[in-house]
């Protein structure tokens, strides 16, 4: 169990990340590799994540009761592999290769997929069942966000147009009945919103985050969905309600850079430049950044792996 | 001769004008001061000795009262973003901006330098000081580029009224990583107080077609944001003599103040100045300002 712990946490010290602290004025330590790590930690982490995950996972019992210990790995583990955007060992599909001497753990989950595993033994919870949608849409989103060759940050809200509707109406038939389930409504009506934000639907995308809003405390959800709701704010032209929504998203989120740059942008283009500049400056000072909000939500459960991993911990004892 | 002209506009209420400015200020109106540098060049070379009667400057078509602005003693701001990017490899680009050091040896004691990082993030490689900046990584081939973000974070630098505000831009590739898109500078730029000028690289033959009209797209829209503060976009060979032709520039750019008369306080102003009589000076000055709210 705290193999697993193990090779999070080391995902999230990467050395050349950790051997330069920014103080303020010494970053001569900051190169190419670094800010790559910042920004693809994850990217980095899959390929220690996911042998590990594989490996548990054949550690565990197939029958049996589950207790509270077990249930919390099958959370943790696939929040990591959500964090590490590792999609096809969530869903499976790949074919199982003929020699059964090959069938390791790692081409067993990406045989089988993760979530079934944990669902033949946990039966078909919500979160589960959310974990199985995530996994089965981020992946085709992402890649048909990125049709521009240059475009290459997945973290950055941006007018993709009507490109690849059908990844995005597969992802919203998947999605919608998963609404009905109410400790996920919240978060699938910020789904549905993203969704909406690249079929031009401002106001449909409006209407989701507002019911999200009205239907969770969930303090990364209000902020997710306040920050999109900005976004679509924005589209419409309507700075006001857009600054207002940044700024409540920014009560989760203070130092989020593009949630700071943007609205650092509208608070100067209304002359506000001293706000402006001061939201701005604190934003591009915080090294490493924190993880972007868009980011956090195409990850899942990947958001909450600490807790999740505390959780874990917490069972054992 | 193709005529450009540069001019820095730095909107001032009176009341939080130190008591410096406020005794060298003669104007008849009370409520705003208009700041307006101006560059103006022969052949590439700077023109010295202008006076305050050589120019006419009008605000909305209406001729304004100018003064000439002494600015042997307003030290400058200089922000210069490094931009990351894709288009030429580290190793051109460090050669062609040469020992960066020796450009704030270019600069007045009391002048500043600050240097931002545009890359995957965006970062103060060097506080606005007066001291040199360090030697060290000053390579801008990076996987991603935030030039957009950047430029947006030098040109919102608060230089104080007693300062005047240069922003040089070096620019490397597509921008990949900005919240901003290029379109959004040209309208931030069009209110900020500082000069920019852009150098960017051209991209190398054999890029295909989509890159090429996406560069062309963005690079326009931030060649119209340096223009809106009287700067410009030059294609970028090599970056130190350019950094040094730039400064040369704005050093010995003039600056212009008036109050403005018999026009809307709101709203855009947009402004013109000339040099009567000159036309073979090249005058390169921003375009506008941005009014009070009140009517």
């Amino acid at each position: 169990m705290f193999a697993i712990e193990l090779v999070w946490q080391s995902t999230r010290t990467p050395d050349d990340v950790v051997s330069h602290r920014y103080d303020g004025e010494d970053i001569s330590g900051i190169n190419n590799s670094t800010e790559f790590a910042w920004q693809n930690l994850s990217m980095r982490s899959w390929k220690s994540t996911f042998p590990v995950v594989a490996w548990a996972c054949v550690q565990m019992p197939q029958s049996g009761p589950v207790d509270d210990g077990e249930r919390a790995w099958w959370h943790a583990s696939i929040a990591m592999l959500e964090d590490a955007q590792v999609w096809h060992a969530l869903t499976g599909g790949e074919r199982k290769p003929k020699a059964v001497d090959v069938f390791s753990p790692a081409v067993r989950e990406l045989v089988d997929g993760h979530v079934r595993h944990a669902r033949s033994r946990l039966g078909d919870v919500p979160w589960l069942r959310m974990a199985e949608a995530v996994a089965e849409t981020t992946g085709p989103l992402l890649h048909s966000q990125h049709e521009s060759p240059w475009i290459s940050a997945d973290h950055v809200l941006r007018d993709e147009g009507e490109q690849h509707p059908g990844d995005v109406n597969r992802a919203i038939k998947i999605f919608t009945p998963l609404r009905g389930e109410p400790v996920l409504a919240a978060e699938i009506d910020v789904r549905l919103g993203r969704l909406d934000l690249r079929r031009h639907k401002w106001a449909d995308a409006l209407q989701h985050f507002a019911r999200a809003r009205d239907t969770t405390r969930d303090a990364f959800l209000l902020a997710a969905s306040d920050y999109l709701a900005g976004w679509a704010y924005e589209q419409l032209k309507h700075d006001e309600d857009a600054i207002a929504a940044y700024r409540r998203a920014r009560t989760f989120a203070p130092t989020a850079r593009n949630l700071n740059v943007r609205l650092s942008a509208l608070l100067y283009g209304q002359g506000d430049r001293t706000g402006a500049y001061a939201l701005l400056d604190e934003a591009l000072h915080v090294l490493p950044p924190p993880m972007d909000l868009l980011s956090q939500l195409e990850r899942g459960d990947g958001r909450a792996v600490p807790n999740l991993i505390a959780a874990m911990r917490e069972t054992s004892r | 001769m193709k005529i450009t002209v540069a001019l820095l506009a730095i909107i001032v209420g009176i009341g939080n004008m130190r008591p410096a400015d406020a005794q060298q200020a003669t104007f008849t109106s009370s409520a705003q001061v208009v700041f307006v540098a101006v560059s103006v060049t022969s052949g590439g070379q700077p023109v010295a000795g202008l006076t305050a009667r050589d120019f006419t400057l009008t605000d909305n078509n209406v001729a304004q009262a100018i003064e000439l602005v002494d600015i042997d003693r307003m030290p400058l701001d200089v922000s210069v973003v490094l931009g990351g990017g894709n288009l030429m490899d580290g190793d051109q680009v460090t050669r062609s901006l040469g020992d960066f050091n020796r450009l704030s040896h270019r600069l007045g004691s009391a002048d500043r330098l600050r240097v931002i990082h545009a890359g995957e993030l965006v970062f103060e490689e060097s506080p606005m000081t007066t001291a040199a900046p360090r030697s060290g990584t000053r390579t801008m081939a990076t996987r991603g580029t935030s030039f957009n973000d950047a430029l947006f974070y030098a040109l919102a630098w608060p230089s104080d009224a007693q300062r005047r505000h240069l922003v040089v831009a070096f620019m490397n590739g597509f921008d990949t990583w900005s919240a901003l898109d290029a379109d959004r500078l040209p309208a931030l730029a069009r209110r900020s107080d500082a000069v920019i000028h852009v150098a960017a690289f051209e991209p190398p033959p054999g890029r295909p077609a989509v890159q090429v009209r996406g560069w062309t797209r963005e690079r326009d829209a931030i060649a119209s944001a340096a223009v809106q503060t009287g700067g410009s976009l030059t294609e970028l060979a090599d970056a130190s003599q350019t950094f040094a032709r730039i400064l040369a520039e704005f050093q010995n750019s003039y600056l212009l103040r008036f109050s403005p008369e018999g026009v809307a306080r709101a709203g855009w102003h947009t402004l013109t100045v000339r040099v009567p009589g000159r036309r073979s000076l090249t005058i390169r000055a921003r375009k506008g300002y941005e009014g009070d709210r009140r009517p």
